[in-house]
């Protein structure tokens, strides 16, 4: 999903705060889907996001970042996350025998 | 039910006697059995006992009253001289068929019926001194020459089992003991005293007489149940009448005597009484069941006082999920940091098997006892949350999912946290995804990982604990002992992996060149696979649980004292662990 900037031209932010991020997330195949996400908007809008862009139910998936699970209500900024970055999204795992 | 006893007895339809013999004793075993069944408290002589070994100086012999050639009386003989004591045995069995029994004729009818033969009891050769006891209703004794005095009220011929003991003792008793003894047993005497009438009493068996069983109603003192042959004895009158049955005399008896009248009345009771007795035994599986029940709710609810380190206690039925309602347990662990009492799981933290805490069990049963399919998040810890269909599947014999495991170690870091310096052996725990990164169906990647260890040193500690999910169904975990230079492989279903060492392996050589910028020289290193030398599950669902119990024991450093009995204990202590969000 694309965030748009909504922010009048010319308001005055420090360097970057502003700025998207391009946030990858890359499934447990290798498969990559890339993001643009503000640094305050919260992961819950990324991971539906990501759900809906593969059409599976949004609790498929388990969102990883540097193996640290990310809560729908972290953003960018509280996981310290960078251009680029990549976050996991893993499926369930079982096992039993 | 009618029947018709044909006073003239005979084999026809019988087939032979030895083949009537064999339904004979086929029945009569049924029926012991059903007795058994009817009064499990009661032991009964078991039917392959023989009555060798009866009660000491008794005789026992099936009585069949019988008309004499008057048509006026009933003859039971005997050719003892001892004072005897005549019971009937079985009297409330008559109506379920038990009654199976012939009498003696009176001596002088029996050898007018075989004449030119033998007596087949040499005790009762007509030599013999003997005693008759007729039969009139009620059991009184005489000698024969008395006989012809005593009249029975009314021919029965009722089929009626009975013992006759002798009573050694009461041949030495003084006179005053004997009429002590009749004013007990309230009988009326024959000649002597020397036998005992006893007592027959259908009238309060329940259960009505068919016309042509019936007896002639007594006259009995209620509280005189209890007869004397077996009081005597200190022995039930059905283990009196297994005896009897058992007695070499008994089939004697019978076989001098066509016994089609007898069968089928004994085969009319007996349908009787197998109805009566499945009834009773549907009942008292009713009864067990619901016993059963009660007892796993009540273990449910008192298991937690007594749980031992024998690990036997530990076990708890699937069907113990009762749900007991809500009560005063605090079920809010979001606020439970400031409860010490919720935060407590066991007894003693230090103790690995130490007892879970009556109130720790009760929420964890509480939980369970709810819908396992919900989805409403019960307890959330560094972003991982655990759902109620989450905490379920700790119940025993379910699967553990990456959910509780991850969980789990976020709490195991705490208390790594927490110990700080205290602790013996300093851990790093991946998470169950590490691997599924590190080894994907494209191969090894170390960089999918690199990044995961940026903020950590794991040179600097002791163990990096690795679990690994085999194929969506099992659960392993893989250890770098930093110290010992081993990388170690524990499954608690014994299986060694070697590519998945290999791997671990690998991810050591690369972590140490991409952070340390150190070679690492594999040679040094030691690959152990523990197999089965590290506690084994006996299912198909706990390895998930011994995954977990791996790594609380070796971030502890401590020795595995634990096995597959301990699983339904470790299950529920997790699931407390989980909801208090501490472990130990």
């Amino acid at each position: 999903m694309d965030e748009k900037p909504a922010k009048p031209e010319g308001q005055a932010k420090a360097e970057g705060e502003d700025k998207q991020l391009n946030i990858k997330v890359k499934d447990s195949d290798g498969n990559e889907v890339q993001f643009k996400i503000k640094r305050t908007t919260p992961m819950s809008k990324l991971m539906s996001a990501y759900a809906s862009r593969l059409g599976v139910d949004e609790n498929t998936y388990r969102f990883n970042f540097d193996g640290n699970r990310i809560s729908p209500s972290d953003t960018p900024d509280s996981l310290d996350m960078e251009d680029m970055d990549c976050i996991d999204a893993m499926v369930y795992q079982q096992g039993g025998h | 039910m009618d029947v018709d006893i044909d006073p003239a007895p005979s084999w026809d339809g019988m087939g032979s006697p030895s083949r009537f013999w064999e339904r004979v004793e086929r029945g009569m075993s049924r029926i012991w059995d059903s007795i058994k069944h009817r009064a499990p408290a009661q032991r009964l002589l078991d039917p392959s006992e023989s009555l060798e070994q009866g009660p000491a100086g008794s005789e026992t012999y099936i009585l069949r009253p019988e008309p004499t050639r008057s048509g006026r009386d009933h003859m039971i003989t005997t050719s003892t001289q001892s004072p005897v004591m005549i019971t009937p045995l079985q009297p409330r069995r008559l109506d379920v068929g038990m009654g199976i029994a012939v009498g003696m004729p009176g001596e002088r009818d029996l050898m007018d019926r075989y004449p030119g033969r033998q007596h087949p009891d040499p005790l009762r050769r007509p030599e013999s001194p003997y005693l008759s006891v007729a039969f009139s209703g009620r059991f009184s004794g005489s000698k024969l020459e008395d006989y012809g005095r005593r009249r029975a009220p009314r021919a029965s011929s009722s089929v009626l089992p009975v013992s006759i003991t002798k009573v050694d003792t009461l041949r030495a008793s003084t006179a005053l003991a004997k009429s002590k003894r009749r004013r007990e047993l309230g009988t009326d005497l024959a000649t002597e005293g020397s036998v005992k009438r006893s007592r027959l009493d259908f009238s309060d068996s329940g259960v009505a007489m068919p016309s042509a069983l019936k007896v002639t109603k007594q006259t009995v003192t209620p509280q005189r149940r209890v007869t004397g042959a077996s009081a005597l004895h200190g022995r039930s009158q059905d283990e009196i009448l297994a005896d009897m049955a058992r007695h070499p005399l008994f089939r004697d008896k019978l076989e001098m005597r066509g016994l089609a009248d007898l069968w089928r009345a004994y085969e009319g009771c007996e349908q009787r009484d197998r109805e009566y007795v499945e009834s009773i035994r549907r009942a008292e599986d009713t009864l067990t069941r619901i016993r059963a029940a009660s007892h796993i709710y009540r273990m449910s609810i008192e298991m937690a006082h007594d749980l031992s380190a024998d690990g036997s206690a530990y076990l708890l039925d699937e069907g113990a999920y009762v749900d007991i309602g809500d009560d005063d347990h605090d079920d809010d662990y979001e606020g439970a940091a400031e409860n010490a009492e919720i935060l407590k799981t066991v007894e003693n933290p230090v103790q690995p098997l130490s007892p879970m805490l009556y109130k720790a069990q009760m929420r964890v049963l509480k939980h369970w006892a709810r819908d396992s399919t919900s989805r409403q998040v019960l307890v959330e810890h560094r972003s991982i949350p655990i759902h109620g269909h989450d905490l379920a599947r700790l119940r025993p014999g379910k699967w553990l999912n990456d959910e509780v495991i991850n969980f789990y170690i976020e709490v195991l870091k705490d208390r790594q946290s927490r110990l700080g310096d205290a602790a013996k052996v300093k851990c790093h725990f991946f998470s169950t995804f590490m691997y599924a990164k590190l080894r994907t169906p494209r191969g090894y990647d170390y960089t999918a990982v690199q990044r995961w260890t940026r903020k950590i040193d794991v040179f600097a500690l002791d163990r990096v604990l690795i679990p690994i999910n085999i194929q969506n169904s099992h659960w392993a975990l893989g250890m770098v002992d930093m110290v010992a230079k081993t990388v170690e492989y524990f499954d608690s279903l014994g299986f060694e992996q070697p590519e998945m060492t290999a791997d671990i392996l690998q991810w050591v050589v690369d972590e140490a060149e991409h952070k340390k910028q150190i070679t690492l020289y594999t040679n040094d290193w030691t690959v152990i696979h523990h197999g089965d030398s590290v506690p084994q599950q006996t299912n198909t669902s706990d390895c998930g649980v011994f995954l977990c119990k791996f790594m609380d024991y070796l971030s502890l450093g401590k020795e595995f004292n634990f096995g597959a009995q301990h699983m339904p204990y470790f299950r529920r202590r997790l699931a407390h662990e989980l909801l208090v969000k501490r472990v130990g």
